[in-house]
């Protein structure tokens, strides 16, 4: 415990780092505050959240249902033939009519009809699927066959029962911008974990210490991954915060497919546990791109190097695009950064095929980034035992 | 002078730096070849007609210079009413042939770059607004050059990581302490420090201006720099008079002392921290993320960061306010010189105090270690493997007779095995024995609609079946075993789209209008597209692609495996041979549809008021085959079906052989389609129906009865 407290002390706990994670916090926040405010020019937030809080939120009923209907035909008819008033109107919502209009017919009207008709379009994908079972049968493709089996068992039964204002959540799912600042941040605290030991020539004396051998390197290894734990869980929890203040969020309790983004998702859990879930892979991927920034630092001998390609990796795989398709060919499931914008991975269903098995894409992007981070280990432990022999080897070969 | 030498053998060559110059060349190459260019596609794809088009205008709008457009313009716009009225004078026979094919030939030739015209029209308006600063000139080099904001990631990257170990080396390696005690260790080392770093940035940036202005040169060419900026719409309202050339020096002026200044400031944090990678870090941090803020693009410019020089391109924008609904949004607000000025001055005074403060930190007193030996281990760099695919060579072209035609709307309707696979009215294949119907799109997420606004086109070869789904971000040929139902992904095209760090689109399904209107079929390896009014050809083992054909009218494209024969958009009937590249005229015939089978293309002779003609293409022979006028016909051993333009558009066939015809369909319904089978009793025809949906019906062959097909509508 002492060589992991003393690897703390040697790389993250400075001045200057601890200044710049500070720093990154504010600017984190300031990213998510202009974030919101560009989406938020795209919707009237105030008045939906008027009509929202008054009307809407909470359980659908028949009566809630029949409000926003009635509503949505009467501003129709009310504004059809463009001769109502546009002058400020107290008893409306927004102002005047035309305002009310657009706010029930573009945002109102069509998020209350996704949540009531979802279990209908549900059904339909189930029947479709359930269809499909028989068809692939028919047709001894064994691979369709159970896709469509697992489609079924996934996506039967599925309903919306209580509406919620999902924007400023929608606004927190798509944000991104912390990730960059995890990744730099990190690429600062872990590049020299190894890279400072040989420029001190350091690496020379370790192995004669007590616990300088293997235990030294697993130190750094365990050392590494928990900034990468830390790092991400205070950006996380900051953007969690933020977004909690500025957006803001509501509906954690809702299940996944309440957004319409996630229509299709095969998660069948709650928006809470789906941040947990989302935080869990976004740390991974990190955890998969900083473990190439550690084996970069033990195999090269100057700084310069390290960085140089660590921020070029990250940059390019950062830059990654990803879009949501029915299926992700392999180069993009071993990219850390699908990881990282791990939405992409739940708008749809998308299966791999394994041995005509259908895995859910999500199974093997963790599988492969695992495996990276595994060999990247194993790389790093075998590039150090040559360095760091064990004592009694040491003292055999001294005796020799 | 010594010390300089020095200090750029430290910087530079000890690490690796004309390396790493050649690297961030190579990176620089690479986000250029890759990156969407800001050029329009249309004129660039017929950049052979097009250049010697503008070049003949290229240059101040003078009166002379007006006067030829705007009669050309006139002509052009004119010559298809007087071509189509010429026809008609022919067809009546108000004309001799001599004099209808000199005046048709020359009016063919005002319409054959029409489109490209219109184009320059465009051009010529924009810049007759203001003669005075608006030139014409072919303008996609320029445009993509200076209108694109970009951001040189390697030559970034390498600027910070000398700099940060300009001093942070020093500190590192504890030869700081040892240095100040030396002869010449104060302010000539200092000097010789800066001005090797200063030489190096300026290497790095001049580097990357000259791979960024070669590679637009070659690619697209950049001719007459000495024309006004404001020749390019882009930089319409900039108060800047500068010519294109000037201003690309000036952008590159300015992103060079972008780089110096970002130079100073690790050089600065590198002091300060005593570490090159904190140097690094925060020097990248200065820049990346003020690129990544969800911040008006001109504000960019104008936050505490280098990144508004190393941009550099927004300091030549004018403003610019938002069109339609966004009017009252300003999208860039333009830098006025004089803040310019003041922003250039500002930073030439923080970085001068940068570098007193770097020199008064840096030869401080301070604690002395053993002098350490220089870790020298010179590590093996990145080598970027350049991805080259490996062309699989074409199968060797099948020279049986079997001819693919696109005009006769199997990219819409085919057959594999024992289905009918049918686009319309929905993606759907019925057995041919049992008549059973069934989707073929089986993913139970898409909804018909969507399956229906996305697959473009069907292909059928060797018992399976081909799709091309075109989305808005992609393009994919996929292939289907009907048999099994195994599908492969057999070429994908990406559109490509620049990576936002920050605002990422909230909704990934946009909306579309419906399917696209695209065509293919495969010959080996080779994948050929018809899309718009050309023809590409993809290899799908590289997935290279290339133009091959330009302007055919309608989907008139026939392939024999030796020779394509298309209409082109002047009515002539071409034909271009794969081989050699070769394209000629099929012997002067004109026509706006055709239909080939074996060595014979049935066409709709447009010198003959629209009836069916067939041209033998191994004896040269040119026949009248129908008496009537028909937009659509198709024909199998015995018989040619036509749809009837002179008897209310009823459903005829004729043989082959005698001519003689027969009434199949008597009911004027708006057939677009006729299928036919080998083997098969019966035939297929589509009509439109009252509410654009498109009805399916069979005739049997044999008693000619026909019926309408239910199922197809509730499949």
């Amino acid at each position: 415990m002492n060589l992991l407290a003393f690897e703390f002390k040697k790389y993250l706990f400075k001045p200057y780092i601890i200044f710049l994670v500070l720093f990154c916090t504010l600017i984190n926040l300031m990213g998510a505050y202009l974030s919101c405010a560009y989406y938020k020019q795209i919707y009237d937030h105030e008045n939906f959240q008027k009509i929202y809080n008054r009307f809407l939120r909470g359980a659908l009923t028949e009566e809630k249902i029949n409000f926003v209907i009635s509503e949505t035909k009467r501003l129709q008819k009310l504004t059809a033939d463009q001769t109502a008033s546009r002058d400020y109107d107290p008893k409306t919502y927004t102002g005047n009519l035309y305002g009310d209009r657009f706010l029930f017919s573009l945002d109102i009207y069509p998020e209350v009809k996704y949540a009531v008709s979802y279990a209908y379009d549900n059904q339909r994908v189930v029947e479709k699927a359930s269809d499909n079972i028989e068809f692939f049968a028919a047709k001894n493709n064994l691979y369709e066959r159970r896709k469509n089996e697992q489609i079924v068992s996934i996506y039967r039964n599925r309903v919306i029962r209580d509406f919620y204002d999902l924007k400023g959540m929608k606004y927190f799912v798509f944000y991104d911008f912390s990730s960059l600042m995890i990744l730099l941040l990190c690429v600062l605290i872990i590049a020299p974990v190894f890279i400072g030991e040989k420029e001190t020539k350091m690496d020379q004396l370790t192995p004669s210490f007590k616990k300088g051998d293997v235990r030294l390197v697993w130190t750094k290894i365990i050392f590494t991954f928990t900034v990468v734990l830390f790092i991400s869980l205070w950006f996380s929890v900051c953007d969690l915060i933020g977004f909690s203040v500025i957006a803001p969020l509501d509906g954690f309790n809702a299940p996944v497919f309440a957004m319409k983004v996630f229509q299709f998702t095969p998660l069948n859990i709650r928006l809470y546990q789906y941040i947990l879930l989302g935080f869990a892979l976004k740390t991974l991927g990190i955890g998969t791109l900083i473990s190439l920034v550690l084996l970069a630092s033990r195999v090269f001998d100057r700084i310069t190097y390290v960085f140089g390609s660590s921020a070029g990796v990250i940059l390019i795989t950062y830059l990654a695009q990803f879009v949501a398709k029915a299926s992700f060919p392999f180069y993009e499931l071993i990219n850390p950064a699908l990881l990282i914008k791990n939405r992409y991975l739940f708008m749809n269903y998308t299966a791999q095929n394994i041995f005509d098995y259908p895995v859910q894409s999500v199974i093997v992007a963790v599988a492969a980034n695992l495996t990276i981070i595994a060999s990247v280990v194993a790389l790093i432990i075998l590039a150090s035992r040559n360095v760091c022999l064990p004592k009694r080897q040491i003292y055999m070969e001294a005796k020799a | 002078m010594n010390l300089i030498f020095f200090e750029l053998d430290k910087t530079v060559f000890k690490n690796k730096g004309a390396w790493l110059l050649v690297l961030a060349a190579t990176i620089k190459l690479v986000m250029l070849a890759t990156e969407p260019h800001a050029i329009n596609l249309f004129t660039y794809e017929n950049r052979a007609d097009y250049l010697p088009m503008i070049n003949s205008f290229s240059g101040k709008i003078t009166q002379e210079v007006s006067t030829k457009i705007e009669a050309r313009y006139t002509a052009i716009t004119t010559a298809q009413v007087e071509l189509a009225s010429l026809r008609q004078k022919y067809n009546r026979g108000e004309i001799p042939e001599a004099n209808y094919y000199e005046e048709s030939r020359a009016l063919e030739k005002l319409l054959r770059d029409k489109e490209l015209f219109l184009t320059l029209y465009g051009q010529y308006i924009y810049a007759r607004e203001k003669p005075e600063e608006r030139y014409l000139l072919y303008e996609n080099g320029w445009n993509a050059l200076l209108t694109q904001e970009r951001l040189d990631w390697g030559c970034l990257l390498l600027v910070i990581l000398l700099s940060a170990s300009v001093f942070g080396r020093e500190y590192e390696a504890e030869m700081r302490s040892l240095l100040v005690a030396t002869k010449k260790g104060h302010a000539p080392l200092l000097i010789a420090k800066f001005v090797s770093l200063f030489i190096t940035v300026i290497l790095c940036g001049l580097n990357s201006s000259i791979v960024e202005y070669a590679f637009f040169s070659l690619k697209f060419g950049l001719p007459h720099s000495d024309f006004p900026l404001q020749s390019l719409q882009y930089f319409k309202d900039s108060a800047f008079e500068l010519t294109l050339g000037q201003t690309y020096f000036a952008i590159s002026a300015y992103r060079m002392l972008g780089l110096l200044i970002l130079a100073v400031i690790t050089m600065f944090i590198s002091v300060w921290t005593q570490k090159s990678i904190a140097a690094m870090s925060v020097g990248l941090m200065w820049v990346v993320l003020p690129y990544a803020l969800p911040v008006n693009p001109s504000t960019k410019y104008l936050l505490p960061s280098p990144l508004g020089f190393i941009l550099a391109q927004g300091f030549f924008r004018g403003t610019q306010m938002g069109e339609f609904y966004q009017s009252q949004e300003v999208l860039f607000n333009a830098i006025e010189p004089m803040l310019q000025i003041q922003l250039v001055a500002g930073w030439l005074v923080l970085a001068g105090v940068m570098l007193l403060a770097i020199a008064g930190k840096f030869l401080s007193a301070g604690q002395l270690f053993p002098r350490r030996k220089k870790i020298l281990g010179l590590p093996i760099l990145l080598i970027l493997a350049l991805l080259t695919g490996c062309s699989s060579s074409s199968a060797p072209h099948d020279t049986t007779e079997q001819v693919i035609n696109l005009s006769d709307g199997s990219s819409r309707f085919t057959v594999v095995g024992d289905e009918i696979v049918s686009l319309y009215p929905t993606f759907l294949m019925e057995n041919m024995e049992t008549h059973a119907i069934n989707r073929v799109m089986r993913d139970p997420f898409l909804d018909d609609s969507e399956v229906d606004k996305m697959v473009a086109s069907i292909f059928s070869q060797e018992g399976n079946l081909y799709y091309l789904a075109k989305t808005n971000s992609e393009l994919r040929i996929v292939e289907i075993d009907l048999s099994t139902y195994r599908t492969r992904v057999l070429y994908e095209e990406y559109v490509p789209i620049t990576p936002e760090l920050i605002h990422q689109d909230l909704e990934e399904n946009s909306w579309r209008l419906g399917k696209e209107d695209f065509a293919f079929f495969l010959d080996g390896a080779d994948i050929y597209i018809l899309s718009g009014m050309n023809l590409y050809r993809v290899n799908s083992g590289s997935k290279t692609k290339q133009v091959l054909i330009k302007n055919i009218y309608g989907k008139n494209v026939a392939f024999n495996g030796e020779n394509l024969y298309y209409i082109d958009t002047l009515f002539e009937i071409q034909i271009y041979n794969l081989a050699t590249g070769e394209k000629r005229p099929v012997s002067n015939l004109r026509a706006d549809f055709m239909y080939m089978r074996e060595k014979k293309i049935y066409y709709r002779n447009m010198d003959k008021g629209g009836t069916v003609y067939v041209y033998d293409t191994e004896t040269d022979q040119n026949k009248a085959l129908l008496a009537v006028r028909s937009t659509y016909f198709v024909c199998d051993d015995d018989y040619i079906y036509y749809v009837n333009d002179d008897d209310r558009g009823y459903l005829y066939r004729a043989k082959l052989q005698t001519g003689i015809s027969e009434l199949i369909v008597p009911q004027s319904l708006l057939v677009y389609n006729i299928q036919l089978f080998d083997d098969y009793p019966f035939v297929y025809f589509r009509s439109q129906s009252g509410d654009f949906s498109t009805e399916t019906y069979r005739i049997d062959k044999r008693t000619l009865f026909y019926e309408k097909i239910e199922e197809y509508q509730h499949p």
